[in-house]
């Protein structure tokens, strides 16, 4: 019989360690979601954009190690509550570690990140904003896995048209 | 242990059965056709390139790798809203397959857009896109070829947006009326944007 409860345990645990990650709130009434996939950047890694520029292959050489990026974005007060008790859960259940928090024009914005394999690159790098937004409160998680480099990331930030991009860009001053 | 061995046959059999009822999207494609709900709309790439001779050898091999496009839309109007919903869970239950890849996916309330394809990265059998609106309807666009290769395409659409190549798009504008007729609506019908 203990065999059994093993089976099952194993069988169940990849569904409940998946659901961590948020993935309710895409389909979620009053929550717009962004994802983008491994298989995108490898394809979009693949384009040929001829260009010796040192700074272009650096560029690809980033877009190449992703392996997700994830943005929500709500402005449901109830939502926006429930989201950043979720937030706090994952984060204390998480080895994630604060890189730096500060506050821009109305928005509470925090950065989080996971240790990756060498000095100055991380694994995953999370995103908690909340604040108003052209007079309307605004709630907003990014979350940016792979072998990230925390020198180029704020690149990404002039060509992810989302919430939490111009935000994304001060991390470079880090 | 008999009560292990028969909860792991009823398992396997739940397993095994799941993978075969396995329906494919070409499948739903023929089977909805004909359908007074739908509007289909099918292109050979032949079409797509006109009269237009001063390709480059390879452009033309390009679009020689893509075969045809085809597009399935279900305008939604007042009386069809059941038949909406139910289409709507079968093609999304379709698309759940692990064998389309996933590329990206964005959304709002009642409204999600995902890009998907099939085959290797740098053989591409299918680019799928996917479209829904729960005011205006669902659609399915795909291309669909032999060994596409993505960077060639993308190549090949940057020198077409600057008009280097003279890609014939009259097709397109009499299916949007049918669409329009369809959904009973003065709506635009959906609209797909992907920028790259």
């Amino acid at each position: 019989m203990k065999k059994l409860v093993l089976i099952i345990a194993l069988s169940v645990f990849p569904f409940l360690s998946q659901a961590q990650s948020f993935n309710d709130y895409a389909d979620m009434k009053g929550v717009s979601s962004m994802v983008m996939t491994s298989e995108m950047f490898k394809l979009l890694a693949d384009i040929d954009f001829e260009s010796d520029d040192a700074e272009v292959k650096q560029y690809i050489d980033l877009i190449e190690n992703l392996e997700d990026i994830k943005v929500l974005t709500t402005q449901d007060a109830t939502i926006s509550k429930k989201m950043e008790a979720d937030v706090n859960t994952y984060l204390s259940s998480s080895s994630m570690s604060k890189l730096m928090s500060f506050k821009d024009d109305g928005k509470e914005v925090n950065f989080y990140s996971k240790p990756g394999s060498k000095k100055g690159a991380v694994s995953q790098l999370f995103m908690f904003l909340k604040g108003m937004e052209k007079g309307k409160p605004i709630t907003v998680i990014l979350s940016i896995t792979g072998d990230i480099d925390l020198k180029e990331v704020s690149k990404l930030a002039q060509d992810l048209e989302v919430p939490g991009a111009e935000q994304l860009e001060k991390v470079k001053d880090q | 242990m008999k009560k292990i061995n028969k909860f792991l046959l009823l398992f396997i059999a739940i397993v095994a059965v799941g993978c075969n009822s396995e329906p494919s999207l070409q499948k739903y494609y023929v089977e909805h056709q004909e359908n007074e709900n739908f509007v289909v709309l099918d292109v050979p790439s032949s079409l797509f390139l006109g009269e237009n001779s001063s390709l480059s050898k390879e452009d033309k091999e390009v679009i020689q790798s893509i075969r045809k496009a085809n597009v399935l839309v279900l305008p939604v109007n007042n009386k069809n809203q059941e038949i909406y919903q139910e289409e709507k869970a079968t093609m999304e239950k379709i698309l759940k397959d692990e064998k389309y890849k996933v590329l990206m996916r964005f959304g709002s309330s009642g409204r999600n857009v995902k890009v998907m394809y099939l085959g290797d990265e740098d053989a591409i059998d299918e680019v799928i896109v996917y479209a829904n609106d729960d005011a205006k309807g669902f659609a399915v666009a795909r291309l669909l070829g032999d060994d596409m290769n993505f960077a060639a395409i993308m190549k090949l659409m940057r020198s077409a947006a600057k008009g280097d190549v003279d890609v014939n798009l009259d097709v397109l504008g009499d299916f949007g009326k049918e669409v329009k007729s369809k959904s009973n609506k003065t709506n635009d019908s959906i609209q797909v944007k992907v920028e790259i």
